[in-house]
């Protein structure tokens, strides 16, 4: 926004604290700069501080969490709300919330934080590898793109909302767009800098020129290459009015370069598991509105629960939750998702029952118990539903490869990460099991 | 000078014209046309019939003056965006602000 409101100072002094800023800057901001073997960029500042901020982190549940952004202004100005905002991603990240509940936060806190003048224009990305699924929230930033070899540009997401640090809390919108993925699809994320940058002749790089080049090449380890060669060759030299900053990111799962950070514990990580008990439930109105797994994971970590285990216990704590939630309690028919616009109507329906919901409940109690070396943690989630019979269940979902294709794989990725999954009572009773053993590490 | 105003007949209407560049360099102009005027004004109007090319500073200069007129009323409008100008308020929602006419 406008020139800072700087009195005259010595030169030297300025540089120098230029110099400091963008050393804190650099460490916190691209620490996290694309360190996923997925996610593959482009990133061509204007000035001295990239007013883009590019962002990934792995969900607990080995989800890939990407935020591009574009801060109002360039240079230190643009560069001011990085810092809070790349700490709010990473830590909310880690800790398993959403990309919408993310979103929320990063709107209040950097709305508090900033002038009213800033804002911070965004996509943040969610994929789903498991569930083959991307959700996406984009506000202000150009049309992310999904594209495919052969068939360039499938699916756009465009900005549905306005940027962050705009609205207030009680306004801000965080419905997100949800769609399927192939594993040999790409996304591709771009700051304005790239549709606007300027040519010869002053004409804009533009969405044409883009859709030719991925029509061309999109595949890849070659697109990401193509976009940047038709960069250099239309900017032919000259500075950059703007920041440019591109992402490909593949749709394969690509196991994570960093391991996932371990919470730090005075306890020995491999004593004897601690024996407790804890139970959570919800009843039908705090279905709609209340995310219980960042909760359930953080008090597992607490209680010296198996976070070493935290892709596993992810997993199983969000396929018997969602399962409760949509086929217990809602009465969701999953094999509606078979294809993509079933896919859109069932999570339309589902967003509608939820608002509607009346009467119903999902009850999770989770149990530590210690063994020789290790411990066991039971997890049971019942439903106020009807029940289901989970062999017919089975039966059916195995009928046709394409119905695993979006639906019905959750249980079956349960059953094979845990020790044992047992359904009771009438068919609304599920306990999964996970143990662990320290002997033989 | 790219920014000028025009006040309505009756005082209450200010419209601000902005030509050429809408962006950082005019950012003093925007801000003492908008907050400058011997007596506030009861509606706001920007004027882009001339703007070439907005940047995030832009919207940044727009956000201030809808705060200047009171956020939660939509007393401010732009009139006439070139297209790509346009374009450039679509992305960022700005309709959801602004009267956009």
């Amino acid at each position: 926004m406008g020139a800072p409101d700087l009195r005259p100072r010595a030169p030297e002094r300025d540089a120098r604290e230029q110099e400091v800023a963008e050393r804190v800057l650099r460490s916190v901001v691209h620490r996290g700069l694309a360190p996923d073997a997925g996610v593959r960029t482009l990133v061509v500042p204007a000035g001295r501080f990239n007013g883009d901020l590019l962002l990934t982190a792995r969900h607990p549940g080995g989800r890939l969490h990407l935020l591009l952004g574009d801060f109002v202004g360039h240079g230190l100005q643009a560069a001011i709300g990085a810092l809070p905002a790349a700490d709010t991603f990473r830590t909310m990240t880690a800790k398993g919330f959403s990309i919408g509940e993310i979103a929320t936060e990063l709107n209040a806190k950097l709305r508090e934080l900033l002038p009213p003048s800033f804002f911070l224009a965004a996509a943040l990305l969610e994929l789903d590898f498991e569930r083959r699924r991307l959700t996406l929230w984009n506000g202000g930033l150009p049309d992310v793109l999904q594209v495919r070899t052969g068939a360039g540009v499938v699916e756009r997401f465009p900005s549905l909302h306005l940027p962050l640090a705009i609205e207030p809390p009680a306004q801000f919108d965080a419905s997100t767009q949800v769609a399927p993925i192939a594993p040999d699809d790409l996304l591709l994320v771009h700051s304005d800098g790239l549709l606007d940058l300027r040519g010869p002749d002053g004409a804009p790089f533009g969405e044409e020129r883009l859709a030719r080049l991925v029509r061309a090449d999109a595949v890849d380890g070659r697109l990401l290459e193509a976009i940047a060669a038709a960069v250099e060759l239309h900017r032919a030299g000259r500075p950059l009015d703007d920041d440019l900053t591109l992402a490909v990111v593949a749709c394969r799962p690509v196991e994570p370069v960093e391991p996932l950070p371990t919470p730090r514990t005075d306890r020995d990580p491999q004593a004897a598991a601690l024996p407790w008990s804890a139970s959570l439930r919800l009843e039908a109105e705090a279905l709609a509105s209340i995310d219980p797994l960042p909760l359930l994971l953080q008090q597992v970590a607490e209680l010296h629960g198996p976070i070493h285990e935290r892709t596993t216990l992810f997993l199983v704590l969000q396929e018997l939750w969602s399962n409760a939630v949509d086929h217990g309690v809602l009465r969701l028919d999953s094999h509606q998702k078979r294809d993509a616009p079933g896919f859109d109507a069932y999570l339309e329906r589902r967003a509608t029952a939820l608002r509607d919901l009346r009467d119903g409940f999902v009850e999770i109690r989770l149990r530590q118990e210690p063994r020789e070396n290790g411990g066991r943690l039971r997890i049971r989630v019942e439903d106020s539903g009807p029940g289901f019979d989970l062999a017919h269940a089975r039966a059916k979902e195995s009928a046709t490869e394409e119905r695993l294709r979006l639906c019905g794989r959750g249980l079956e990725l349960v059953r094979s990460v845990c020790e044992s999954l047992v359904v009771s009572g009438r068919g609304n009773v599920i306990e999964a099991v996970i143990s662990w053993d320290w002997s033989g590490r | 000078m790219s920014v000028h105003t025009c006040r309505s007949g009756d005082g209450a209407e200010l419209t601000i014209s902005v030509d050429g560049r809408f962006d950082f360099t005019v950012h003093e102009d925007f801000r003492l046309a908008s907050e400058n005027a011997a007596t506030p004004a009861a509606r706001y109007v920007v004027d882009l019939s001339h703007a070439e090319y907005v940047d995030s500073s832009a919207l940044g200069m727009l956000l201030l003056l809808r705060e200047h007129a009171g956020r939660t009323t939509r007393r401010v409008s732009i009139r006439n965006a070139r297209p790509h100008v346009e374009r450039v308020l679509t992305v960022a929602n700005f309709h959801k602000l602004f009267v956009m006419a």
